[in-house]
């Protein structure tokens, strides 16, 4: 019996479980990429666009997106795959990591792998037939976003180059498919390979922002900065698409050599084994949630802290770009008193509210998972009041909300000092003030949430509905004549002032802070005289 | 003294009865066990008793005091396993039986130890890692090294070994020894047979028997082979008989208890060669009640 026996027929099997899946991430990547250059097209206008070029050779941005090339003549392509080739390039790279775990350690796991294996099927068919499907796939998505680009039809975004943006996403696909089927060999559990496999894509960044910036050499070993050197739309080289195809190729072949060392359930690098006896901090229903939440809670305030840094690393140049672009001009409103580099950072403030909301839903979420998968019941039968233990989840929500406001102006305020010729444009109380002033907005979503939570348990990723028009209302809100004003008015965000324009407003304040708190004490309320189950 | 009292319980999610008035019965020090087919109620029943659910009518009461309302104060005094364990997939087993012993009251170090090795548990591998069995290992462990006056274990041999079923036997006559009470679903006739002193047994929702082992036996029949030495006419007009079968020389049928007597000094009446009667097996016992139609 050959080692790719029925390889074929299980790449069939593979295309058939896979079919809702890598439908909805063709639909959305093509639809995301080509889709996105007609409304960038018609934002950022001609003039506008010159001056965003020079933007983007500041060293914030080149360490975020990359270089720029043609920068002197920086036409709708050069810009798109300036700002966009990096991240396509990295949304298809998540894409392969997750199909191919799902399909090789995932499967192995759930002991799925072990009955194909009592099959006729070769000792590498699983792997061969998991590659030939992330390849064929990566392929029509190369496909599928070179022509829906070339469609866009502006004469900047010829079909060389939008071939070349395409087959720039699918080799970067390539590559983190072989990666992490390298990485499925290696590790024994599929978390394992799926979290190495993504710190793989985090050092590849940061080596390439790194080289970028200062050592080109870092940015050409890095998989994601030797992408970019195809300066799509600009000279069109094809040569890193070659070296990145070798190179996938090599990796995959050391990983069906591995694949064809070990044994089944097997790794090469074994699991860490943990505490024996869990440490004092642990042993308490607070102790339960911090050790839940904390790693999610700590990602987010960094992440927060990153985007206010990026926010504030484009402020030095902002007032040049707002001047040229009309759009922004009304998105920002004219209040004559402030600077765009005020005005700019003020909205970054609503923006960034609306971000930190996603952490504080999951983690009010998390506690309805816990219950789904029949663990709350299992501490509940302890000697823990449900009081108590809801507390310690929305309390931990409370806790980061304040903290994630904080990271993000400080973050904001430090690159900005960095970079304005006249840091005390931006003083860090008025900062401080403009963004915590969000906090009662952000509460209240708590509070909506606990109280779907205590009163309608299965309905509560409605939450998610309510987040999203929230969102829409805060940008809409500032085009005038959309909609009609009273639409506006649902969202908590309506009501808070934009400091330092606006006027604080004491009232409003206290008004949502205790809807927040009546909100969320009703949701305890119910939650405390329902039944915990899972459906 | 009363460990549970449940009176005239019901419990409906939405059209689903999955309760139509349960009555439950458990003394102090007693080992009961709760058993039934797959979708009687047993779990339902035993998170009513907990305070997870909250029954639709009725009353439910633990060391007399009510289920819902005193839930706190009742659960100092119970360690509960859950028929479904599901751990954190990122702590490590010991943290979690740790975690668990705390959250009931005060721990007791040694007895820990020396459960996870009578177990044979790995408590440094991160709950993802562990098979059922051992998860199931994991909240038993949990369970027998927490004072408790009450255990309520729903299936939780149902992914152990024989070897670890021993185990589990031990450690429930061990409570019960010091004179604990343990309230435990299963469906492993053989260990409620050695380890219980009266069953309940339910069935789409109700409690149709319980008892002492000893008193559900008198409800059934027993198997009599008989041989003798002229054929045996007219038993099939006798009362309590069923299922005869003749083989040469003899006979094989089902008596209720109670008519024993007379069928005896009836066969006895054709000259007996040999008699055999052999007492209902646990499982005709269960059947008998886990059939759909009796
Ligand atoms: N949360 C729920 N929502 C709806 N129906 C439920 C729920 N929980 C239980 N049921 C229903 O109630 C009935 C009793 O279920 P229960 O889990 O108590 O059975 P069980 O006796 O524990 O069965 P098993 O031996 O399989 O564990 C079943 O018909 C089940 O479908
Ligand atoms: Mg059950």
């Amino acid at each position: 019996m050959g080692n790719f026996d029925n390889t074929i027929r299980i790449a069939f099997f593979i295309l058939r479980r896979e079919r809702v899946i890598s439908a909805m991430w063709i639909i959305l990547l093509v639809a995301i990429v080509a889709g996105l250059a007609a409304p960038m097209g018609d934002v950022i206008e001609p003039a506008a666009r010159m001056s965003l070029g020079i933007t983007m050779e500041n060293p914030a941005m080149v360490g975020m997106m990359g270089p720029v090339y043609g920068a002197c003549n920086y036409t709708l392509g050069a810009m798109y795959s300036n700002t966009m080739l990096l991240f396509s390039a990295m949304a298809v790279a998540i894409m392969n990591i997750f199909l191919v775990v799902r399909h090789t350690r995932a499967d192995e796991e759930l002991g799925r792998y072990e009955v194909l294996r009592s099959l006729p099927v070769g000792r590498m068919s699983n792997l061969g037939a998991t590659m030939i499907f992330a390849t064929d796939l990566n392929i029509l998505i190369s496909v599928l976003v070179g022509l829906g680009l070339y469609a866009f039809g502006d004469y900047s975004m010829g079909l060389n180059g939008s071939m070349l943006y395409g087959a720039a996403m699918g080799v970067t696909g390539l590559v983190f498919a072989a990666i992490t089927a390298l990485f499925a060999q290696l590790f024994p559990t599929s978390r394992a390979a799926t979290s190495y496999a993504f710190m793989a894509m985090g050092i590849f960044y940061i080596m390439r922002a790194a080289g970028d910036l200062n050592a080109e050499i870092l940015s050409l070993i890095s998989p994601l900065g030797l992408v970019l050197r195809t300066q799509v739309y600009v000279n069109d080289y094809w040569w890193p698409i070659f070296v990145l195809m070798a190179i996938s190729v090599v990796i995959t072949l050391v990983a069906f050599k591995l694949n064809s060392l070990r044994d089944i359930d097997q790794g090469f690098i074994p699991q860490r084994s943990g505490r024996a006896e869990a440490k004092r901090s642990l042993l308490s229903p607070f102790g339960l949630a911090k050790r839940l939440l904390m790693g999610g809670v700590a990602t987010w305030v960094i992440v927060m802290f990153l985007l206010g840094a990026s926010y504030g690393s484009i402020l030095g140049d902002i007032d040049d770009f707002v001047a040229n672009n009309e759009f922004y001009q009304m998105l920002l409103g004219n209040a004559d008193d402030f600077s765009f580099t005020v005005l700019f950072a003020a909205m970054q403030n609503a923006m960034m509210a609306l971000i930190a909301i996603v952490p504080l839903i999951i983690i009010v979420l998390r506690a309805r998972g816990e219950e789904k998968e029949g663990r709350t019941e299992a501490v509940l039968a302890s000697a823990v009041k449900r009081s108590t233990y809801l507390a310690c989840f929305v309390g931990m929500t409370f806790v980061a909300s304040v903290i994630m406001q904080l990271a993000n102006t400080i973050g904001l305020y430090l690159a900005a000092i960095a970079v304005l010729p006249d840091p005390s444009e931006l003083p860090l109380d008025m900062l401080l003030q403009a963004n915590l002033v969000y906090l009662p907005a952000l509460w209240v979503m708590i509070g909506i949430a606990t109280l779907l939570l205590g009163a309608s348990p299965k309905a509560i990723s409605a939450i998610w509905g309510y987040f999203g028009f929230a969102f829409l209302m805060v940008f809409i809100g500032r085009l005038p004549d959309i909609l009609p004003a009273w639409v506006g008015h649902l969202t908590p965000f309506h009501y808070i002032p934009e400091l330092p324009m606006d006027d604080m407003n004491w009232l409003s304040m206290a008004i949502l802070t205790t809807i927040a708190i009546c909100l969320t004490a009703a949701g305890f309320f119910f939650y405390n005289r329902r039944d915990i189950k899972p459906n | 003294m009363l460990n549970l009292e449940v009176n005239n319980v019901t419990k409906h999610f939405g059209k689903t009865k999955a309760l139509r008035g349960v009555n439950l019965r458990v003394n102090e020090g007693e080992v009961f066990a709760y058993i039934g087919p797959n979708g009687a109620g047993k779990s339902t029943t035993i998170r009513i008793m907990l305070g997870i659910l909250q029954a639709t009518s009725g009353e439910t009461k633990v060391f007399g005091k009510d289920a819902w309302r005193d839930s706190v104060e009742i659960h100092k005094r119970i360690a509960y396993v859950p028929g479904d364990v599901n751990l954190w997939s990122n702590l490590t087993g010991g943290e979690v039986i740790d975690l668990f012993i705390s959250l009931r009251g005060k721990a007791d170090k040694a007895r820990r130890d020396k459960l996870i090795d009578a177990f044979s548990l790995d408590p440094t591998k991160k709950c993802r890692t562990y098979s059922k069995g051992n998860r199931q290992k994991v909240a038993l462990i949990a369970a027998f090294a927490s004072e408790a006056d009450l255990y309520i274990l729903d299936e939780p041999t149902s992914g152990l070994d024989p070897l670890m079923e021993q185990v589990f036997q031990e450690c429930v006559l061990e409570q019960k020894a010091k004179g604990k009470g343990v309230f435990l679903s299963s469906h492993i006739l053989s260990e409620v047979e050695r380890l219980c002193d009266r069953v309940g047994i339910i069935r789409e929702g109700e409690v149709v028997e319980a008892g002492t082992l000893a008193e559900l036996r008198h409800l059934t029949r027993y198997k009599i082979s008989a041989k003798t030495e002229r054929t045996i006419e007219g038993i099939d007009k006798m009362e309590g008989i069923f299922d005869i079968t003749r083989d040469e020389g003899g006979l094989i049928f089902d008596v209720e208890r109670a008519n024993m007597g007379e069928v005896i000094a009836h066969i006895s009446s054709f000259g007996i060669i040999s008699l055999e009667s052999a007492p209902p097996t646990l499982e005709d016992l269960f059947m008998k009640h886990y059939e759909k139609e009796v």
